[in-house]
């Protein structure tokens, strides 16, 4: 029993480790990953650098897509670590457990800072390579004793240091509310996409702003909650200016999904993919399949299927759409006329936006993220003009947009008593409170945003 | 003897598995895929390899008898104890050569930008398939429009796009780069076409754009705002122009010389505002210019026109022209309804090649050495991912029903998430230059 407790405290801090505080980041090691049982993929992984390492990491990460799998997985690899260590040690020395849970802890932790599963499962090879050549050593002529209480007690504070140290690095917290964040996004619940990304989350990880603020139209929330946000340009808004970094590809690929323009979403999510270390990815592959049938491709979506098909774990997915296929029927293809004529999508986002408004299917989204990108930009009369040409013309407002048109001296049936009054109060005490106080007071609100544009009063 | 009851045992059970389903004679011949049923191959070509189209499983087996291969085919269903057993279906081998190898760029369709591309080469009596150069060893950028002079596997050139890119040529064991936008009017190359001497390489130089339709069944859409002809000399390493070539009036582009490499031929449009958005009206013509020792002679003269089709990718082996045309620009690869037309150049006939045709994009083509074979590529499988596909040629006019490049796994064609770009038919074995290349680039 005693020779148990050093793997069973191990294991059960890897795996609640990895279920408490990186659940989201191994799942989303599995998004952007791959594996699959084809010759292209297997010659490539072998002439890759991390040859075997890499396609046994690849097949393991598959697992990672259902969140019990990832902490399991952890935890029976550092304790599969720490047996053959201890296996590897007592061929020199009487007892191992000690050096064998230090080095395990080790390995925990490089699995824990680690971007993808190669490195873990390479030191996992390497440990079990080691392990069978020290099987060729003699046996040791001592005898070997079971570990003192204090070995114990000194490998349970270093598996209770490193549980707590991975709970409380701030580099594993941001890059698990990422991860977090995305998975969220690329399942399209926005409610819980934006439950992770809060505003202060948003500050620390800036790269959640835009998909926030995406949740945010998603859930009709744009005109009440965008300044509750540090927002500081229309850049966070469409993250035109982050170019094709792997931040802005996934947003704009999931904001043009939203929006219902999936010929731009599978632009993005192709470009996406020329990022990902195989060229595409599992969560490319799942979303183009997503798109392509929206589109009504049915011709790309059967390849993509068969793709995905060679994974482990996909075929429920892939059965679905041909399911869906065998019901529905593929769009037909567009007339040489019609293509003569449709607009081209620009690098301009704002443009796009106008040129979606009525082709996409929720039209106040796209209103939504037109009025809030006019606010941004500080057109008050842009602003007005199109609230006024939009659903919004009458009838109840945001509150964004309230005191936006009360800041541009404009008049709407939208707009309530308690926003005019807070507006009154507004104008005097921005000149009789000083900044901290005024700051505190009408913090969240679109006139902060607009007093504090750089280009001066709007 | 455990060991021989086991494997005697299971022997029974397979010979009992096998036996299990029966096969009913049916009319007509299997649907199968690739669609190898009738074509015509070259003699020496790889093995056919193919599966039921509907996913059932099959067996085949195949007889020659003269000039003929016949299939037979049994195909069933997994659990069902009976199947179909189809009438045999001929592929004709043609004892017109084909050249040993071709040339292609696989890259993934993915509009602007990529991860893994690189040009490779395929033996035809194989499976083989071998990196002439990567983009590894370019740096990471983007490699395009290469080109064997006749064929000759030791005489090619492409160009190397990014950081210390340029037009990479090699010859036998060397290998050099040329920044071409250093010399000569400051252009760089494009679309190249080797002239029959050896000596001169005429390149379209193009100001391309991409751009996405925000709605609708095409994904992209690319037009230039403007593109010339210049002039390389392989000997001098000068670039030259011509007024009739170069300028603000046309769009001149695709180079091709005729074989006696008097006269070159290139697509041209005329120059119009904002490309984009009036797209739809940029037609290309066919166009011609005499040329002679080394200069462009006469005024350009137009060889085909057409109010409903724009030309690109012109192609001459002989008398016989093939050119892609599109409804309108210049980059057919995206446009469906791009097609195949052949052009007979002693008579100025032309016609589409329904022989050929898909309901998928046809686009870029070469002629075998012989002019008895074409390589083309087309998007009939998925609509999206480019596939090569072979034809022959009768010397009158006429192709044989086109096939699908072999692989020696069929599912292969599907699995691929690249397109094939530019296949070219090569002499001999090009090798791999990917090392020299890569001393090139080296900071």
């Amino acid at each position: 029993m005693k020779r148990l407790i050093v793997p069973i405290l191990l294991f059960a801090g890897a795996f609640l480790s990895t279920w408490l505080f990186q659940r989201y980041t191994f799942i989303w090691q599995e998004s952007d990953g791959l594996f699959l049982m084809t010759g292209d993929y297997f010659s490539k992984m072998f002439s890759g650098p991390w040859h075997i390492a890499g396609y046994l990491g690849d097949f393991l990460s598959q697992f990672f897509r259902y969140s019990f799998y990832a902490p399991f997985i952890v935890g029976a690899g550092v304790v599969l670590a720490f047996l053959m260590l201890r296996g590897i040690l007592r061929k020199f020395k009487v007892t191992a457990d000690l050096p064998s849970a230090l080095l395990s802890c080790a390995l925990w932790l490089v699995i824990a800072f680690a971007e993808g599963p190669a490195r873990g499962t390479a030191i996992v090879l390497c440990i079990f390579v080691l392990w069978l050549l020290t099987r060729l050593l003699p046996k040791p002529g001592r005898e070997l004793r079971l570990p003192s209480w204090l070995d114990l007690a000194l490998c349970a504070a270093c598996a209770a240091g490193c549980f707590i140290f991975i709970a409380t690095n701030g580099k594993l917290k941001g890059r698990e509310t990422v991860a977090e964040v995305r998975y969220h996004v690329s399942v399209s619940d926005w409610y819980s996409a934006l439950t992770a990304a809060t505003p202060a989350a948003a500050d620390a990880n800036p790269g959640i702003l835009a998909p926030a603020l995406l949740a945010l139209g998603e859930t009709g929330r744009l005109g009440d909650r965008l300044f509750s946000y540090d927002v500081r340009s229309e850049d966070d808004f469409d993250m035109v200016e982050q170019g094709d970094s792997y931040e802005s590809l996934f947003f704009r690929s999931f904001l043009y999904s939203a929006l219902g323009c999936p010929s731009e979403a599978v632009h993005n999510l192709s470009q996406l993919a020329t990022l990902q270390p195989h060229g595409t990815s599992f969560l490319v592959l799942r979303q183009l399949i997503l798109e392509c049938f929206r589109a009504g491709d049915y011709g790309l979506v059967e390849k993509y299927c068969s793709v995905l098909e060679r994974s482990t774990l996909n075929k429920a997915y892939v059965k679905y759409f041909r399911e869906q296929m065998r019901a529905g029927t593929p769009h037909a293809r567009d007339s040489v006329e019609f293509r003569k004529e449709v607009p081209l999508i620009t690098h301009d986002p704002f443009y796009n936006l106008y040129l979606l408004e009525g082709r996409s299917p929720d039209t106040r989204a796209v209103q939504d993220r037109i009025l809030c990108t006019l606010l941004l930009k500080g057109s008050l009369e842009g602003f007005r003009s199109m609230l006024m040409s939009s659903s919004y013309a009458s009838g109840p407002l945001p509150v964004h947009y309230q005191e936006a048109l009360l800041m541009g001296g404009f008049e709407h049936e939208g707009i309530t008593p308690a926003v005019r009054e807070r507006f009154m109060a507004f104008q005097t005490d921005v000149f009789t409170l000083p900044a901290a106080r005024v700051q505190e007071r009408y913090g969240g609100t679109c006139w902060l945003y607009l007093l504090s544009m750089p280009s001066g009063q709007p | 003897m455990t060991f021989r009851r086991i494997l005697f045992s299971a022997g029974i059970l397979l010979a009992m598995s096998c036996s299990r389903v029966t096969f009913v004679p049916v009319a007509g011949t299997p649907d199968i895929f690739p669609d190898y049923v009738g074509v015509t191959v070259p003699e020496g070509m790889a093995p056919l390899s193919f599966v039921m189209a509907d996913g059932r499983e099959s067996s085949w087996s195949c007889e020659r008898t003269g000039d003929t291969l016949f299939y037979r085919v049994r195909a069933w269903r997994k659990r069902e104890r009976t199947g179909q057993e189809y009438e045999p279906f001929k592929v004709y081998v043609s004892k017109d050569e084909i050249d040993p190898y071709i040339a292609y760029r696989l890259i993934e369709p993915n509009y602007e930008s990529w991860k893994f591309l690189g040009i490779y080469s395929r033996e035809l009596a194989s499976y083989r398939e071998r990196p002439i150069v990567e983009n590894s060893s370019t740096g990471g950028g983007c490699l395009n429009c290469h080109s064997f002079y006749q064929g000759d596997p030791a005489r090619m050139m492409f160009h190397a796009r990014g950081a210390g890119g340029g037009t990479v040529f090699r010859d036998g064991d060397e290998v050099h780069k040329l920044n071409l936008t250093t010399i000569g009017p400051g252009r760089q190359g494009v679309y190249p076409a080797w002239h029959p001497s050896g000596r001169y390489i005429a390149f379209s130089s193009n100001s391309t754009q991409q751009s996405f339709p925000i709605e609708g069944s095409q994904p992209v859409e690319v037009f230039d705002h403007f593109s010339d002809i210049i002039l390389f000399d392989t000997q001098t390493e000068e670039v030259s122009t011509c007024d009739a070539l170069y300028g603000d009036a046309e769009m001149e582009t695709f180079p091709a010389w005729s074989p006696d490499g008097k006269t070159l031929y290139y697509c041209s449009a005329p120059q119009i505002e904002d490309v984009g958005a009036n797209r739809g009206s940029v037609r290309y013509s066919l166009k011609a210019m005499d040329f002679d020792d080394g200069c462009f002679t006469d005024e350009p003269r137009t060889v085909f026109q057409s109010d409903s089709l724009s030309v690109s990718f012109p192609r001459i082996y002989g008398r016989w022209l093939l050119f892609t045309a599109s409804a309108y620009g210049t980059f057919p690869i995206w446009h469906d309804e791009a097609d195949l037309w052949l052009m007979d150049l002693e008579d100025g006939s032309v016609r589409r090649v329904d022989e050929l045709d898909s309901d998928g994009t046809e686009s870029y083509h070469s002629w075998s050495s012989n002019g008895r074979w074409i390589v083309f590529s087309s998007r009939r499988i998925d609509g999206r991912y480019t596939r090569l596909y072979f034809a022959h040629f009768d010397g009158n006019g006429h192709f044989s029903k086109p096939f699908l490049l072999p692989q020696k796994d069929p599912s292969h064609n599907t699995l691929r998430l690249k397109s094939y770009n530019v296949p070219e038919f090569v002499k001999g074995d090009p090798g791999s230059i990917g090392r020299q290349v890569g001393k090139l680039f080296e900071p």
